[in-house]
């Protein structure tokens, strides 16, 4: 009542409008979290076998009731995969956007220094020459050869930055040459392969969501609860870095201590989800972009909105998948895309509308 | 001088027969004149080594170069106890993309046979073929893998005349055709029901990817045998991956693993010098997957192994043989493909197959 | 009241791989309240010294604020004393001026700031509101102008409040009005007893709006002292090589005037 009989000036406006904008940022992010859960519930609903929503429930909350089919269709299959494609959307998205600003390139993606193609090397010597640490068991090399190999790439980008105290030109060139060094890698083991090998080979690197299965999920799962709280705690810090290196280090931020550590997350979220899912494209880009556009770029948002939107984008990809192609399944990063480019498109359209 | 003419005269005429050009038609429809019979090829796909065994004692000595992908197996080590000195075959690099034309020209081969579907170069291959037969050698296009009941006779037929071994040739035709007459007069004139087929193409090699024939290859074999592959459903290509719901809604009655000795640790094994007991324990264990042994075929011990590589190799009657016998047991008693498998191997190739091939795991 | 000052002992730096831009160089005191234009002819050492100060380029010798060498501080305790005010900002960031700020404060902690969120928005919001930008805070930073963009880097440099505030080039690039608005401003700041460093490339400038200039030259200091002192016909044809005539405008303002 008290402040009514003041005049309203600009700096109360102002100020109005701040909390408007934190208010609808959380808005928009609860909203996408909204999103997730009745994608991911449409997700259980969907699939090739005429399970009605009944059946679904039941299977899901009586499973005693359930006969044998339809609960390993719903705990099995559709589950998993469901959950997966949520969690796959997170970190891939997190990743891209922690990669976006380290790099200062909203181009970047997990995969722009190579922790796609060191995965696809892994996977390649587990499966065509079955080479992997002893005591892995048969069903794992893969996906740990995967891991192991995207996670060493990024420790040796680590250290030859650290070692000609790089800047961010070199810390890409480097990646670059270590993208090609690897593929080049995976060239020379095809041409060892057997045709069926090499096939594959092939099959892996272009990335699947049904290689979930619930031990693979619950492993993502820890590595995005165990990374999440770092990426927010930085998230200040992340700001800064927008404000440019000079700003940045004025303000009291060790640049390369924050790379470092922020490479250290991306590595574990990108080689986590590449070594279970195979190279899944795109979305590691356009996650954080669309997040970009909702909510800008103070990080406190910016990253939670890039996580949910990536598990979005996923899980709507997932069930396209499903009705484009029943019965079949296509490499996810194909249906990703198709998902994805135009809600991305239409999005960079309005901003430029918004923009004239 | 009669006799003295007559020998004279048959001379002639079998040096005559020899150095006469030989016109074939090949499984494209091509028509290829050779100058005179092949006595050197050149394989597209070095596999096709154990098709030249079907028409020659020796086949290495028939291969003047050939592509590294047949090295790469076990069966390639039975040749080579047998015959060492393949070991000194040049070879033209590893798949087409990796094709040597060089390797190819300078090996001086007769012909070269190529598949018109496969990992050697194919028909696309327009700038080697070109290459080719600019220098002399004439190409031609076998099949075993995109229409293989159409092609296969044709591609044996075609190498016999080739190679001027038409007599084996025909003689494993003979022994083809028989089998695969008896095949398709009962179904068409049973007319059976035709049982949902899941075949689990190279099982277990990836644990949740499940590899199905789409419309071709593999989707034709189940089709003369009388059933119904549930891949053919969903996947518009030669193969794809199923989503697994699909594969349970599906309700598969029968379940066929495929594999190759590649697979070992990971997945379903099959082929030269794999033993029974290995075969069964690892199809064992692919059954232990979740979705699989939801499966009514599983659940009903339907459940069979089949050698991955039938699909792209002359052989596919003795796969046909099996997989009839499979899924209508009662219509195919007769037929025995394991009593095939030893006439296959005494009566034509001099490094027989041994191994497992198939196994039925229904007791 | 700080009445710490500053002076430099004998510091050499330079960007890794070349021989050193400055070399050995010691200053007299910087004191609050004064503001210092840094001056001296392209590759003089003018950025390179702002630079080794804050911290922004790895420096050897000595930075003295009162007895305490702040080389030698980590960046964190610096961040707390020292700004640093880039000559841009960075384009093609999704972020308003509001959020530029309150980020710049609750970056890392400061002893002398709260870092309770509504604290440190009211902080921000006080800053705009005394540079009389205000109406600025909610505009993203990529679409304000030139002269916009200048003052709200200020306002992230002088948000924290520092002791010793460091700019580079602040007017470049900016017309007439904005250069006015930035240098009152400055010269506000460094009334509150605070060391202000600015790099300059208009002599002119300099004369308006510093009470000391230091010429660089080669990487040394080649003199310091107040602009009437400093820029003599002789001075400046030394540094900058060219002749210049040296007056009194009719206001009795000093004036460099190049000839030819």
């Amino acid at each position: 009542m008290v402040k009514t009989l003041h005049t309203t000036t600009t700096r109360d406006i102002a100020e109005q409008h701040y909390r408007q904008l934190r208010k609808k940022r959380l808005l928009i992010i609860v909203l996408l979290a909204a999103a997730c859960f009745i994608s991911f519930c449409f997700d259980m609903v969907t699939g090739p076998s005429a399970l009605s929503v009944r059946e679904v429930l039941a299977a899901l909350f009586n499973t005693a009731s359930a006969d044998d089919t339809t609960r390993v269709i719903v705990w099995t299959v559709r589950m998993p995969y469901a959950v997966m494609a949520l969690l796959v959307g997170m970190a891939l998205s997190l990743a891209g956007a922690e990669m976006q600003t380290i790099l200062n390139n909203p181009l970047a993606s997990p995969f722009t220094l190579g922790v796609s193609a060191a995965a696809t090397l892994g996977a390649a010597l587990a499966i065509i020459l079955g080479i992997s640490l002893p005591g892995i068991s048969e069903n794992w090399i893969v996906s740990f050869n995967a891991f192991l190999l995207a996670f060493a790439s990024v420790l040796l980008l680590q250290l030859v930055s650290r070692l000609r105290n790089a800047g961010v030109t070199i810390l890409v060139l480097f990646g670059i040459a270590l993208v090609f060094t690897f593929n080049a890698l995976v060239a020379l083991l095809h041409y060892v392969a057997t045709p069926e090998a090499l096939q594959q080979v092939i099959f892996w690197s272009m990335g699947s969501l049904a290689r979930a299965n619930w031990e693979k999920v619950q492993l993502l799962a820890v590595v995005v609860l165990a990374v999440t709280p770092f990426t927010m705690a930085s998230c200040w810090k992340m700001t800064a870095l927008r404000l440019g290196e000079e700003r940045a280090t004025g303000l009291g931020i060790n640049i390369k201590k924050l790379r470092f550590t922020s490479l250290l997350r991306i590595s574990l979220l990108a080689s986590a989800s590449v070594a279970f899912v195979g190279t899944i494209g795109f979305i590691g880009l356009v996650g954080p972009h669309i997040a970009r556009m909702l909510v800008g770029e103070d990080h406190r948002y910016w990253f939670p909105a890039s996580m949910v939107t990536g598990a979005l984008v996923m899980s709507l990809a997932s069930i396209a998948s499903k009705l484009l192609v029943p019965g079949a399944l296509l490499p996810v990063g194909i249906v990703t895309a198709l998902v994805g480019v135009p809600v991305f498109i239409y999005l960079i359209m309005r901003k430029a509308r918004q923009t004239r | 001088m009669k006799k003295t003419l007559m020998l004279v005269v048959s001379i002639l005429v079998a040096g005559l027969c020899y150095s006469q050009p030989v016109q074939v038609t090949d499984v494209l429809g091509r028509t290829v004149t050779l100058k005179k019979p092949a006595r050197k090829v050149l394989l597209g796909e070095g596999r096709d080594i154990v098709t030249l065994n079907i028409l020659h004692p020796r086949p290495g000595d028939l291969i003047a170069a050939w592509t590294d992908d047949f090295k790469k197996t076990l069966e390639y080590k039975h040749y080579l106890k047998q015959f060492p000195e393949l070991e000194r075959i040049p070879t033209t690099g590893s798949g087409a993309a990796g094709f040597s034309a060089e390797n190819a020209i300078a090996s001086r081969p007769d012909v070269a046979v190529f598949a018109v579907k496969g990992h050697g170069p194919g028909p696309e291959a327009k700038e080697l073929i070109s290459q080719l037969q600019a220098a002399g050698i004439p190409v031609v296009f076998i099949d075993f893998r995109s229409s293989p009941f159409k092609n296969t006779i044709p591609s044996i037929r075609l190498l016999g005349s080739v190679l001027q071994l038409e007599a084996r040739a025909e003689a494993f035709i003979a022994f083809y055709q028989s089998r695969l007459n008896k095949i398709t007069s009962v179904i068409s004139a049973r007319k059976p029901a035709t049982p949902a087929v899941f075949m689990d193409m190279k099982a277990g090699m990836a644990e949740n990817e499940f590899n199905s024939p789409g419309k071709d290859n593999l989707n034709q074999f189940i089709q003369a045998a009388g059933g119904y592959n549930i891949g053919a459903d969903a996947l518009p290509g030669p193969v794809g991956q199923l989503n697994q719901e699909f594969v349970i809604s599906r309700r598969p009655a029968i379940y066929i693993a495929t594999g190759t000795d590649i697979f070992r640790g990971k997945g379903v094994v099959l082929g030269a010098d794999v033993t029974a007991e290995e075969t069964a324990a690892s199809i064992k264990k692919r059954l232990q997957h979740p979705v699989i042994s939801t499966l009514p075929a599983v659940k009903n011990k339907r459940v069979y192994g089949l050698w991955h590589l039938f699909y792209a190799s002359p052989f596919n009657i003795l796969a046909t043989e099996c997989i009839a016998k499979w899924i209508h047991p009662d219509l195919f008693a007769d037929i025995d493909p394991d009593a095939s498998l030893r006439e296959l191997n005494e009566k034509f190739l001099s490094v027989p197959m041994k191994g497992t091939y198939w196994i039925s795991m229904d007791k | 009241m700080e009445e710490r000052s500053l002076h430099i002992k004998s510091i050499s730096a330079g960007y890794p791989g070349k021989p050193d831009l400055i070399r050995e160089l010691s200053t007299r005191s910087f004191n609050p309240g004064v503001i210092t234009a840094l001056v001296g002819p392209n590759a003089a050492g003018k950025s390179t010294l702002l630079k080794s100060i804050a911290g922004l380029l790895p420096a050897r010798g000595e930075v003295y604020l009162d007895k305490q060498n702040i080389l030698r501080l980590p960046l964190l305790k610096k961040a707390g004393i020292i700004s640093y005010m880039p000559q841009y900002l960075p384009f093609d960031v999704s972020l308003t001026v509001i959020e530029s700020l309150v980020t710049s404060l609750k970056v890392s902690p400061l002893d002398h700031i709260s870092a309770h969120a509504p604290d440190v928005r009211k902080k921000a919001f006080d800053i705009l509101e005394k540079m009389d930008i205000v109406h600025l805070a909610m505009e993203p930073l990529d679409e304000l102008s030139g002269g916009q963009r200048q003052l709200v880097s200020l306002a992230q440099a002088v948000v924290r409040n520092p002791h010793v505030l460091l700019l580079d080039e602040p007017t470049s690039a900016l017309d007439l009005q904005h250069q006015v608005s930035v240098m009152k401003w400055v010269q506000d700041y460094a009334a509150q007893h605070k060391i202000v460093l600015m790099v300059l490339h208009d002599i002119n400038m300099a004369i308006r709006w510093a009470d000391e200039i230091l010429v660089l030259h080669e990487g040394k200091v080649y003199k310091h002292d107040t602009p009437d002192k400093v820029f003599t016909p002789a001075v400046l044809k030394e540094v900058y090589k060219v002749d210049a005539a040296v007056e009194y405008s009719a206001g009795g303002h000093l004036q460099v005037r190049v000839e030819g």
